[in-house]
């Protein structure tokens, strides 16, 4: 997980070397790529990788993601397929449907989904 | 044969005396021949343009980044055999890029001509090798839009845009562009519990501005970048409002320590 300041900036002492919208970002289109990605601005799309997606808590997200895993802490109104694994945390809000082997949701999420646990 | 550019508006001064140990310290490698003083990038330009490929085999820097910068960036005008060195004065970070620790060091790469070949990308109509920044004015309340060869578009405020050439980089040959964009923390909020002589400095120093956070990562193979403002980069170059980044790469054959050929 990335950690952010207060003002929803990434350090760069981090070494991230992904992809990262931060929350002042609105953006559309498609991201097909190797890395990772975090998003916490707004972003209508679609998001295909082979790494992990994270989607930041001030971040809006329609479309659709394909990752290695996916984690939630925003709103995602979305189709999300991960091969590994699917995790919403409880501040997120998930709308669409979600197929991953393994999902985790933690309480307090807002869920209006259909939720898949078939080998992807 | 070798040429030597020196800006003679650079902020990095070189003196009578410095001028003269350069000289001696060329002439014993046996490297010396041209000293050419130009006073910005038209007039070096116009050098650049004028060289004959017969008379020159190496085009050298002596100053700081900006002024490697400046050359890096005309390029375009020279011919591709023309080799291209670096003669810096002090320490940097494009010194430390081509592994010459100090002034003897790049001498001894300028006469074994340690040649390595470099892709460097454009801006607009310039070239860049390592890094470029560009600050657009934070006043600008319309959004920079940036758009991508794959068609993903993104707005983001008024900002630093820094564009760094990661061709070096295998991982990420398919996208060797990478755009990262800074908040700047705001002169107000600098100046709030300063004395006044460090605002007096503040005052007088441009380079005191200091990034706030990182809101933006991102590569790709080519950029636009759209702003109603214009954008300035750290040689003081102005860009349009419409900035395309990566359309035409080219290779240079640059003179470094670490070289991939030796002629």
């Amino acid at each position: 997980m990335i950690n952010l300041n207060k003002k929803g900036h990434i350090s760069e002492l981090v070494g991230y070397s992904g992809i990262f919208l931060g929350s002042e970002i609105e953006a559309q289109g498609s991201i097909k790529t190797e890395e990772d990605v975090f998003i916490d601005g707004e972003f209508k799309g679609s998001i295909e990788t082979a790494g992990a997606v994270e989607i930041g808590k001030n971040s809006s997200l329609t479309g659709s993601i394909t990752a290695r895993s996916i984690i939630i802490e925003g709103f995602a109104k979305a189709d999300l397929l991960a091969t590994d694994s699917i995790h919403i945390a409880g501040c997120g809000k998930v709308q669409g449907s979600i197929n991953s082997k393994n999902i985790s949701i933690d309480p307090g999420a807002v869920l209006k989904i259909k939720a898949t646990t078939e080998n992807v | 044969m070798y040429k030597y550019l020196i800006n003679s508006n650079s902020k990095t001064i070189i003196d009578e005396k410095l001028n003269l140990q350069l000289r001696e310290k060329l002439q014993k490698k046996q490297i010396y021949s041209e000293f050419i003083n130009f006073s910005g990038e038209k007039e070096l330009s116009d050098i650049l343009s004028s060289l004959k490929k017969q008379t020159t085999n190496t085009l050298v820097m002596i100053g700081d980044d900006n002024d490697f910068n400046l050359l890096i960036g005309q390029t375009g005008k020279l011919d591709s055999d023309i080799a291209v060195g670096y003669l810096p004065i002090k320490k940097s970070s494009l010194s430390k890029y081509l592994g010459l620790s100090n002034i003897q060091d790049s001498i001894n790469s300028l006469s074994q001509r340690k040649i390595t070949e470099k892709i460097i990308y454009s801006l607009s109509s310039r070239y860049f090798l390592d890094k470029i920044d560009l600050n657009f004015d934070e006043n600008h309340k319309e959004k920079i839009i940036i758009t991508t060869d794959k068609g993903l578009e993104i707005k983001i405020p008024s900002c630093v845009v820094s564009i760094e050439n990661l061709n070096d980089d295998s991982y990420l040959t398919k996208t060797p562009i990478q755009i990262k964009a800074y908040k700047m923390e705001s002169q107000k909020q600098q100046n709030k519990n300063k004395s006044v002589i460090a605002k007096f400095i503040v005052k007088f120093n441009t380079s005191s501005e200091k990034r706030e956070g990182l809101i933006l990562i991102l590569h790709a193979k080519n950029f636009r970048i759209n702003s109603l403002s214009k954008a300035k980069d750290s040689t003081g170059r102005i860009y349009n409002q419409s900035i395309l980044i990566g359309k035409s790469p080219k290779t240079i054959r640059l003179i470094s320590k670490k070289a991939d050929i030796q002629k």
